[in-house]
């Protein structure tokens, strides 16, 4: 299967990610090649097969809904790039041109 | 075994060093990594406090279960207040606020963790060639790869640096680095060791695993890593055996081995690991043990249900790193564009190349064609093995097709590189434990190693059997 610019830019945009010149090209030909060697699952008849979400054999039990400590707010703000005392800061979310 | 100078296993140390054991551990240890420098191992080496707690150990009277174990940790796994990056951009200046269950239990055991291994960025690779710190190589011949991801733990086992590394195993990354470099590399049971404080590539199909130079120290730190934890949903809620226990008097146990056909007989086997694969099978038969042939035939379609299944939970769990948090930002006027700009700038490209593929498979239009298909398939698998394990207690394949390949080989073909994984990605699709022996050597003088599985919690038995090849 082909990879065509507008397939993979949706799939970029999806994956917030951006590829340009040699990088591009040479993504569109890694994937349809990965494509090619995945699509021998077609062989396989699976009409019947119910597919398999989890891995582990017993039943997950939640934990009683109680209030634990969390990480503390502090070292939380220590490994932010950007922060105030309270806040992590990031850039403005809405463009000033469309303001 | 690793023709370089190693450590014995722990019990053997202590009981040959006295007293002192664990404070000479740390100085021999400190020297190799000097020693080995250039194979780049590790990309962290906490000396002084390694130091200090080897000092602290001698000092106890009573000993602790791993007194003195010397440890390298997987740049994936968390320890408290270190570095930790998955070997990648994206994670720079990150400090982890907490600790993996398991290096947690492993520090409680009297574990002294001496630095961070190098390996392949998130783990996705086969070569650890793929790491922001520069590739790891292999001892044996510098040209060649250690494998990957988990290379600079199987270096740092393999050349005596440390005791035991922890690693983690998505698609073999334990087992192929222990097979390329020469040390035993074992994947537990899913859900059989906590992820907690693992950065996650493939949730249902990673697993941290230990890389030794002999089972009695995978058999120590399983007896005390093992088990239940409230942190991780899919640890087992089962007791859990104790392992060195287990493994003593393994001689006497005799086993019924299925040997996986379509494996010995792959078109990219390598001659000098057919060799090994029936002298083994010969030995094996020698000591006793039941062999036949068994026939796997879902075997090509392994790697296809594996690239679709990892990409996929990939592409989910490397959503969070967005450069807001933690780790690397890339500098922007909007938000949105900082998140395109952060992850564009801090991924490498085989991780890029992963999380597209993973987002094709999830995206509309694509899902039930690849993703659907693929968990079915895995079903598939997983039955069929499930009938294979009612009838054998262990199956027997080569953990590669061949031994370590140079530095670069697959640069211009990732496909390629996939296809590496044919042997490994079985039990992490099926959750089965696997461990890879270091068994045998290729006429170059390159280690090989062989593969054994068991069903899933049959982990003792499956160590017991490993450790009985040693005795």
């Amino acid at each position: 299967m082909e990879i065509n610019d507008d397939l993979l830019d949706k799939l970029a945009f999806l994956a917030r990610l951006r590829f340009s010149g040699q990088d591009r090209e040479r993504l569109k030909q890694d994937m349809s090649q990965i494509i090619d060697l995945v699509n021998k699952l077609n062989e396989l008849n699976l009409d019947e097969v119910e597919p398999l979400t989890h891995i582990s054999q017993h039943l997950q039990e939640g934990r009683n809904d109680e209030p634990q400590n969390p990480l503390d707010k502090r070292i939380v703000l220590e490994n932010a790039p950007l922060s105030d005392s309270d806040y992590i800061k990031v850039p403005p979310v809405i463009n000033k041109s469309e303001e | 075994m690793s023709k370089f100078k190693t450590f014995p296993s722990l019990w053997r140390w202590l009981e040959e060093r006295g007293p002192k054991a664990p404070l000479s551990a740390v100085n021999i240890a400190l020297k190799r990594i000097e020693q080995f420098r250039d194979l780049n191992a590790f990309i962290d080496v906490w000396k002084e406090e390694a130091q200090q707690l080897a000092q602290q150990l001698v000092s106890e009277k009573r000993k602790k279960p791993l007194h003195g174990l010397i440890v390298g940790v997987k740049d994936n796994i968390a320890v408290a207040g270190k570095p930790l990056t998955a070997a990648s951009k994206i994670l720079q200046g990150y400090k982890s606020p907490f600790s993996a269950t398991v290096v947690e239990r492993l520090q409680e055991a009297g574990a002294i963790l001496i630095g961070r291994n190098n390996c392949d960025e998130f783990a996705m690779g086969s070569g650890n060639e793929y790491s922001y710190y520069g590739p790891a190589r292999n001892p044996y011949n510098p040209d060649l790869v250690p494998g990957g991801s988990s290379g600079g733990s199987a270096v740092a086992v393999a050349t005596g640096q440390v005791m035991v590394a922890l690693g983690s195993d998505t698609g073999g990354s334990v087992r192929q680095p222990a097979a390329y470099c020469g040390v035993i590399g074992y994947k537990p049971t899913y859900g059989l060791l906590s992820r907690y404080g693992l950065i996650a590539f493939a949730s249902s199909l990673d697993q941290i695993g230990i890389l030794a130079n002999n089972v009695e120290d995978i058999a120590a730190v399983m007896s005390v890593a093992a088990g239940k934890d409230p942190m991780d949903a899919t640890s087992t809620p089962s007791k859990t055996p104790n392992f060195v226990e287990e493994i003593i008097d393994s001689r006497q146990r005799k086993f019924k081995i299925g040997v996986i056909t379509e494996t010995v007989e792959h078109k990219d086997l390598h001659p000098d690991m057919a060799i090994a694969m029936e002298k083994w099978i010969s030995i094996l038969s020698k000591k006793g043990h039941e062999i036949e042939y068994v026939s796997l035939p879902l075997l090509d379609y392994l790697v296809p249900m594996y690239q679709i299944i990892a990409t996929a939970e990939a592409s989910a769990n490397l959503s969070r790193y967005d450069g807001v948090r933690y780790g690397y930002r890339a500098e922007a006027d909007t938000l949105e564009e900082m998140y395109i700009k952060t992850r564009t700038e801090g991924f490498g490209m085989e991780v890029k190349r992963r999380i597209m593929m993973g987002t094709f498979v999830l995206s509309s239009g694509f899902y039930d064609a690849y993703y659907m298909r693929a968990l079915k398939a895995r079903r598939l698998l997983v039955n069929y093995l499930n009938n294979l394990f009612k009838q054998y207690d262990l199956l027997m394949l080569p953990t590669t097709p061949a031994p370590a390949f140079p530095i670069g080989s697959f640069a211009q073909r990732p496909v390629e590189m996939y296809l590496v994984d044919v042997f490994t990605v079985i039990a992490n699709l099926a959750g089965t434990p696997a461990i890879s022996l270091p068994l045998a050597w290729s006429k170059d003088g390159l280690p090989l190693g062989i593969q054994f599985m068991s069903k899933a919690f049959d982990d003792a038995k499956l160590l017991s059997f490993s450790a009985s090849l040693f005795n």
